[in-house]
């Protein structure tokens, strides 16, 4: 899709009768519509999480027995609670807002650390090869054969549904991909003349990793970092949808999606409400993936 | 050749190609004009970018979505660019024979040669399996592919590229076309097999009395091959004439200058005249003549005002303002000057060599590994170079020239053999007594843009080996890369750009002011100008031998063009299948070949003063009656 075939302005020698312009100084925001409402509604989430003591309009765990069920005020229900109460009469909007916390946590600590982990593995297969490399990738086949709700399950058996507990199984799992990608960028890497002029110029080891391998695989893994974000907190919903998740009363979405169960057809609003913010921040989050990842790729930068 | 007379095959006329683009149209085409007759050959010559495939693919319907024609193309007096969706591929396919570049993505790796002719012959003639796979065997032969019968039931991957390329002949002729039509043709061909394909195509042409366009940029195959030729510039057809006038009278600047670019063997110690510049962005032309800023003969007026191709009759027609008195005055003669006979004076074998390579081996295990076979890509190669000289290592496909370079210049391990430079044998040694070898031994790949960290601007990559060998502050290291941006002709500026941003030439000048950063004794140059464009190829051989001059540089410079790798080299080895068949002075090189191989290769280099009609001309000796293709198979 690049529109210009060649850059004009006569090679060298001669004084420039067309001069390129110099860079421009990369954009802050995003140029798209679509990413810019994505990364607004992030920001947006991630702060409501942060100072949710102070937005939420109720306490999330106070339960008001006579306001059970009570429909949202946004669609004409009455009772003053902008999306509505649950079962057991709690504000519906604050327990969206606090459960925010949990799955934002999960989504990014979780994909943040298996990222780390898993580039840097990937990156040092792909470099040094040999032994390494192979220990490396058969691990990954192996754990790419287990199958994850089961060790999930197992794990929270052991040790006891605890938030930490979670992330440490999610980043255990997760590196994968990771680690799979990088793996393959890194020997794509390897074999460019550039890199060969680097290894030309006398850049060994972690200096030439820094500089010309992880820059030039990055583009692809933060595609995938957002996959492991949206995928993380969805999984944490389901964990807490089958119970295994961090336990209540804390609020999370999946949680309350799995308590909505018995009232589906009478409160159409109590799964609505969790679903949505699962549905938009998983959605927002792969969008700013797209936008980051383009504006990674220095041909972008005219 | 055809008669004047002859009414033309396929005229173009005022053909404009605009691309809708993410930045606003880019005008590729602006007013081509160009016919072809029965039985002729019109060569279109011109440089990337030029507009040459882009107008090709206009008249065979091949234009992207996004591209959008004007002008009119006739096609025995039908209108062509009228034509749509599926009138326009029946009459593609029943009209034009196509031949494109790369012969192994053209055909279908899992289906064997002979299946893939007789399918053409099926779906449009429908033909009988049998008669069609029979009628694909006679195609075979006629391409002058030996043993067709066992060939046809090959797939791709079993022949080689010339073979292959013959095979795109058979299925393009398959359907008896009028008209021929061939993109850069043998451009991804070795030089010895390049002769007898083009051979075969003038020969079918006589044969089936066809028109053929091909399309190059080669001036020397252009010169062998063609009746009349089109010279496009940015665009527009600047010079139109038989092969004699244009090539040995040019009438336009641009054609003077592309041929005072091209390195021939005949004139091997003058400087070739490169032409200054690039050639422009299709998107921003300068005004007036496309060339003026590159012209030596510009004046006002070319800056001013555009000049009209005047088609007139058969004669010869250029795009200038001055031809008339440029041809008169003999301006345009230059590029056949300085043809000095060769007496080479410069430092022989006699010198104490700088390098010294013994016995030089790199094996590589073919499949498991198991069983011990191996692909010897070096095999046992010795050679020396004297210091501040050349060795020019010439070699085709698969001759391990590029194995080599990766061994001298320490990115790869030899399997056995000694590497001296310097008196330090390089093949034995790592870690840090390596890195210090390296500051003396540097390396120029062929592709400027890949050999170049895509996310580092010019100044980071040109500073690059100055951080890591700790040469100096910032504010030194800064200074040092003006400096040596200036050594390679270009403006400081440039540091703040990124590789994508510049133009092929500029990207290779970045490429060697990096490999001069640490002033090396030795440069390993691989290939370093095939992946450019000819006026800008002659650049930078100019800029490679000026640095030799001026930094005493000791230079091992890997080609497969043996004219190019002669003007810049003092000695010449010839590779071929691993082992260096012959290594000389250059002048002996030329006037004594001692192997058939070098010979071969000398053979095969095309000089548009010499090899004029090399191949057009050629008598046809062979005669086989068995050779004449059948009638067209009717269902």
């Amino acid at each position: 899709m690049s529109t210009v075939l060649t850059v004009p302005g006569p090679g060298g020698t001669e004084p420039d009768a067309e001069v390129v312009p110099a860079p421009r100084r990369r954009r802050l925001l995003p140029r798209h519509f679509g990413a810019r409402i994505a990364l607004g509604f992030l920001i947006v989430g991630v702060l409501a999480a942060i100072f949710a003591p102070a937005v939420a309009p109720f306490d999330p765990n106070e339960q008001v027995l006579l306001n059970r069920l009570a429909a949202p005020s946004l669609f004409g229900g009455e009772g003053g609670h902008l999306l509505g109460t649950d079962e057991l009469g709690r504000d519906l909007l604050s327990r969206a807002i606090y459960g925010g916390r949990v799955s934002f946590t999960v989504g990014f600590v979780a994909a943040t650390f298996a990222g780390l982990l898993g580039t840097v593995l990937g990156v040092v297969a792909g470099y040094y090869r040999g032994i390494v490399e192979s220990v490396i990738m058969r691990t990954v086949d192996i754990l790419t054969a287990f199958p994850f709700l089961i060790v999930a399950l197992a794990v929270v058996a052991v040790f006891g549904a605890k938030l930490s507990v979670l992330i440490i199984v999610l980043v255990l799992w997760e590196w994968v991909p990771f680690t799979r990608l990088a793996h393959a960028k890194t020997l794509n890497v390897v074999s460019t003349d550039y890199f060969r002029a680097a290894v030309a110029i006398g850049r060994r080891g972690v200096g030439i990793l820094a500089r010309h391998v992880l820059p030039n695989i990055a583009g692809p893994l933060i595609v995938v970092w957002t996959f492991v974000v949206a995928r993380s907190i969805v999984i944490e919903s389901s964990l807490s949808f089958l119970g295994l998740g961090v336990p209540p009363p804390t609020a999370t979405w999946g949680g309350m999606l799995s308590a909505s169960r018995g009232y589906l057809d009478t409160a159409w609003w109590i799964p609505l409400v969790p679903g949505v913010a699962i549905t938009l921040v998983v959605l927002s989050v792969n969008v700013v993936g797209d936008w980051l990842s383009e504006r990674w790729d220095p041909h972008g930068r005219r | 050749m055809a008669g004047a007379d002859a009414v033309p095959l396929l005229e173009v006329e005022g053909l404009d190609v605009t691309f809708d683009t993410l930045g606003g149209p880019v005008h590729a085409v602006r007013g081509a004009d160009w016919s072809v007759r029965q039985g002729e050959t019109l060569v279109v010559l011109g440089e990337s970018g030029s507009g040459k495939s882009v107008s090709l693919h206009a008249v065979a319907g091949l234009l992207p979505a996004n591209g959008h024609t004007a002008g009119r193309v006739r096609f025995q007096g039908r209108d062509v660019l009228g034509l749509r969706g599926a009138q326009l591929r029946r009459f593609c396919a029943e009209n034009y024979g196509m031949v494109f570049q790369d012969p192994m993505s053209s055909l279908d790796p899992s289906f064997t040669v002979g299946d893939q002719i007789a399918e053409i012959l099926r779906v449009h003639r429908g033909a009988s399996a049998k008669d069609a796979w029979q009628r694909a065997m006679d195609l075979l032969s006629v391409v002058r592919i030996d043993d067709p019968a066992r060939r046809a039931k090959q797939y791709p991957h079993e022949l080689s590229g010339g073979m292959r390329q013959r095979v795109m002949i058979a299925m393009a002729i398959a359907l008896d076309p009028p008209l021929f039509l061939a993109d850069e043709p043998t451009t991804a061909l070795d030089t010895s097999v390049r002769g007898a394909v083009l051979e075969t195509m003038i020969e079918l042409r006589d044969r089936l009395s066809m028109g053929v366009v091909l399309i190059t940029h080669d001036i020397g195959v252009a010169a062998a091959v063609a009746d009349r030729v089109a010279v496009m510039y940015a665009g527009r057809v600047v010079e139109y004439g038989t092969a004699e006038q244009v090539l040995h009278q040019p009438g336009h600047p641009y054609t003077a200058a592309l041929l005072g670019s091209l390195p021939r063997l005949r004139r091997l110690r003058s400087t070739l005249t490169a032409i200054p510049g690039a050639p422009p962005n299709a998107a921003r032309l300068p005004a007036g003549c496309s060339f003026h800023p590159r012209c030596r003969f510009a004046t006002d007026r070319c800056a001013e005002e555009l000049p009209v191709l005047q088609l007139s009759g058969a004669g010869q027609v250029a795009a200038c303002h001055w031809t008339e008195r440029l041809s008169a005055d003999g301006d345009l003669g230059y590029w056949r000057a300085g043809g000095d006979p060769l007496v080479d004076a410069r430092p022989g074998d006699a010198e104490q060599p700088f390098v010294a390579v013994e016995n030089l081996v790199k094996e590589y295990p073919l499949g498991s590994g198991r069983k011990g076979r191996v692909l010897r890509a070096v095999d046992d190669v010795s050679f020396t170079i004297p210091k501040g000289t050349t060795l020019g290592l010439v070699g085709e496909s698969g001759s391990g020239k590029s194995t080599t370079a990766m061994i001298m210049s320490g990115l790869l391990a030899p399997t056995s053999g000694r590497v001296v430079i310097g008196g330090v044998d390089i093949a034995r040694l790592s870690g840090k007594a390596m890195r210090d070898v390296r500051r003396d031994l540097q390396v120029v790949f062929q592709d400027p843009y890949s050999s170049m960290d895509p996310r580092m601007t010019i100044g980071q990559i040109v500073d690059e080996p100055l951080l890591v060998h700790k040469r100096g502050s910032k504010a030194q290291r800064r200074g040092r890369v003006t400096e040596l941006l200036d050594l390679v002709g270009l403006d400081g500026d440039y540091a703040g750009r990124f590789p994508h941003q510049l133009s092929g030439g500029q990207a290779q000048r970045v490429a060697i002011a990096r490999a001069l950063a640490l002033e090396p004794a030795l440069m390993v140059l691989d290939e370093p100008v095939a992946a450019l464009d000819l006026s800008i190829q002659a650049q930078i051989l100019n800029l490679l031998r000026d640095l030799q001059a001026r930094l005493g540089l000791t230079y091992l410079f890997i080609g497969h063009d043996l004219a190019a790798v002669a003007y810049i080299s003092d000695r010449v080895a010839v590779m071929s299948s691993g082992k260096i068949v012959e290594l000389d002075r250059v002048d002996a090189i030329y006037q004594r070949p001692a192997a058939a191989y070098t010979r071969q290769l000398l053979d095969a280099v095309l000089d548009p003063e010499t090899d004029l009609g090399r191949y057009r001309d050629r008598p046809t000796t062979r005669k086989e009656a068995s050779c004449v293709p059948s009638a067209p198979v009717t269902p």
